[in-house]
């Protein structure tokens, strides 16, 4: 008789793992490992990373982009001053690496936080934008209407997935939800676009975009409404 | 339609009447499933168990079901997966989305199934809940005699198990009954969440019915009016100032299984409560005195006329078409809205008894004692108790989710004092 070590439950005589909870059969789990040739070390590891948690392993993650970020700042500057003498075109590099370093680092270290992580991760962005207008005076115009932007990009493409993480399964209600966030971003783009160069808003191309996304996205929700079976539509709508 | 059922895999049903509040206030505090235990005396033997449970799931598909949401009304759809056996972790967790309402848990030598309440009661639970066991003990080799009623596996499935049995005894002319005063709630303070913890306590079944026998009353009744005499004794020690005492009724939630008074095969929901009460603005009540009107009460209640009163009345609101008619999401918002001021806020506290379970004597050699929990308690409600009864074996479970044992020690102080022995098997 065999009762599995972890949920005490009496297994059957050749049983290699436990049907209930998967645990290993101790004394057997070393020849099922022979036999599929593992090597004790590579699966040592392996299993060594497969118990980590999801932070542990976003952690290593973080870990190895900030080395190879770290190594190609100063790979890039010593070119740099080698050549010129002085830090020139790495400077550029540099505040890439540093961005990027920054938005790894929010997204790992603030997992749980959405909300928090991508304001964070805005700020970063458009500090990064304000930075390079004041090194690079020919940019200076670009964040009246970069900036917002961006904000407006970052708002409707977090409350896209937010709805689309509901709705998973449905793919024409995912399509159709895509369309009009690529309709509304249409529009908003347009509308700061003219501001900066008219100085007012008036919609122009943007509106048939919009329209015919719209459009298309009714078509898809109305397929998605069809899809289900008429015997579906009695029992949702039964009284 | 039975035949329809076994062919037809997409079928549905709407809930039945008791059930329709129950989604409404679901949350993980609040996940309204209960379970039923079997201890064995030997660690369950996990491939004959996985044999009995898809002998036995072929024999009640309409428990394979799960909620989902219609414009209306919720409604149950059938879902062709198998019933999940899964390790014993925590108890009573809400059932997630799009799964069936039912569960099964083992842990050494422990077998229990999970029922949302949505799907059926402690009746319709234990009747599944016995084919799993008879089932499993005859994959051991035990013998069941050809005479002893329970589901078997291969036999015909009735339309009438999967019925509204409350809608099949509504009748249109019965008067409404009247609202009830607000009861005494348990002034103890809430535990952190998840708040729900469980302590199960065994009585000698001899010992408890010579006590009852010497009052003149069966052992639910004796039960019910220690519940309430503890729940007086923690009402009268509070200060006066307490604004626990402005209510001044104790008054228990006792549910009735239908199925014992009116003759109904279903295998969803089919209880009602009882609800005796004492007044505490009469003075304090002895034991003998709450035993005597718990007595008269419970049998007053329990009469066949009365439940059709009570049954009437509930079925009543759901037959109107206006109300029928209104939107789920805000149904939805008034079921949450009255739940407490319906519900909770009628009763002190919650005391079900299962009843003895009957089981072949080779499948009974196995077991060692039953448990049941009910469902995890509400904030206000706080405590509830769930009671069943095994050979000589009556196992007491209090669910509770406040940090005080107060009341529970209480309890178990009372019945010493009787000559009753209570035993703690887990906690």
């Amino acid at each position: 008789m065999i009762t599995c070590k972890k949920c005490g439950v009496e297994l059957p005589e050749n049983a290699n793992y436990c049907p209930l909870c998967g645990e290993p059969v101790r004394g057997k789990e070393s020849k099922v490992i022979e036999s599929l040739n593992i090597s004790e070390h590579s699966k040592k590891n392996l299993e060594e990373f497969k118990s980590l948690t999801v932070f542990q392993r976003l952690k290593i993650f973080w870990q190895i982009v900030s080395f190879i970020l770290l190594s190609a700042v100063l790979i890039t500057t010593i070119i740099d001053l080698f050549y010129n003498n002085m830090i020139t075109w790495s400077k550029y590099s540099t505040s890439v690496a540093v961005l990027l370093f920054i938005n790894v680092s929010i997204f790992v270290f603030l997992n749980e936080k959405i909300l928090l992580k991508h304001f964070l991760s805005f700020i970063a962005l458009s500090g990064f934008i304000l930075v390079l207008d004041i090194f690079d005076k020919s940019l200076a115009s670009a964040t009246k209407y970069v900036i917002p932007l961006m904000f407006i990009g970052y708002i409707i493409v977090l409350a896209f997935f937010f709805i689309a993480q509901k709705i998973k399964s449905e793919v024409f209600k995912l399509i159709a939800y895509s369309l009009i966030t690529a309709g509304l971003v249409n529009i908003i783009i347009d509308a700061i676009i003219k501001v900066y160069v008219t100085g007012k808003i008036s919609l122009s191309w943007s509106l048939i975009v919009c329209v015919s996304s719209f459009l298309i996205s009714l078509l898809s929700f109305y397929f998605n409404h069809r899809i289900k079976k008429v015997s579906d539509l009695k029992r949702f709508f039964h009284l | 339609m039975s035949l329809e059922l076994q062919e037809n895999k997409r079928f549905w049903f709407p809930l039945d009447n008791a059930a329709k509040i129950f989604p409404s206030v679901l949350s993980e505090e609040i996940p309204v499933v209960f379970r039923i235990s079997a201890v064995l005396k030997e660690p369950v033997k996990i491939n004959e168990l996985q044999k009995a449970l898809l002998l036995t799931e072929k024999r009640f598909p309409y428990y394979k079901v799960s909620l989902k949401k219609g414009f209306f009304w919720f409604y149950m759809e059938y879902l062709p997966k198998p019933i999940p056996i899964e390790v014993d972790s925590r108890v009573c967790r809400k059932f997630s989305e799009n799964k069936i309402l039912v569960r099964v848990l083992v842990k050494g030598k422990s077998i229990s199934v999970e029922f949302s309440h949505i799907l059926t009661d402690g009746g319709g639970a234990m009747e599944f809940f016995k084919t799993l066991i008879i089932e499993y003990s005859k994959m051991l080799g035990a013998e069941v005699p050809e005479n002893f009623e329970y589901i078997k596996p291969d036999s015909e499935i009735s339309e009438e198990e999967y019925e509204d049995a409350y809608n099949a005894y509504f009748k249109e002319e019965i008067p409404p009954i009247l609202k009830r005063s607000k009861a005494f709630h348990l002034p103890f303070a809430l535990n952190q969440k998840p708040r729900f913890r469980h302590m199960s306590a065994m009585i000698s079944i001899e010992q408890i019915k010579a006590v009852a026998k010497q009052k003149n009353v069966n052992i639910t009744i004796y039960l019910v009016a220690i519940y309430i005499y503890v729940l007086q004794e923690i009402f009268e020690e509070l200060p006066f100032t307490s604004k626990f005492k402005r209510n001044k009724v104790i008054r228990l939630q006792v549910p009735v299984n239908l199925r014992g008074i009116l003759p109904s095969k279903t295998m969803r929901n089919f209880s009602l409560f009882v609800m005796p009460e004492i007044d505490m603005r009469l003075g304090h009540y002895t034991f003998e005195e709450i035993l005597k009107t718990v007595y008269h009460q419970i049998s007053l209640e329990t009469d066949a006329k009365l439940l059709n009163k009570n049954i009437n009345r509930n079925v009543r609101s759901e037959k109107k078409f206006y109300i029928r008619a209104i939107p789920l999401f805000i149904k939805n918002a008034v079921l949450r809205m009255k739940y407490y001021s319906l519900g909770t806020k009628q009763y002190s506290g919650v005391i079900s008894n299962i009843g003895l379970v009957k089981l072949p004597k080779d499948t009974s050699d196995l077991i060692d004692y039953f448990y049941v929990v009910n469902p995890p308690p509400n904030k206000m409600l706080k405590i509830n108790c769930g009671i069943i009864s095994f050979e000589d074996k009556l196992v007491m479970t209090f669910g509770s989710v406040v940090k005080s044992k107060e009341f529970e020690e209480k309890f178990r102080q009372f019945l010493e004092k009787e000559g009753v022995d209570m035993t703690i098997i887990n906690s």
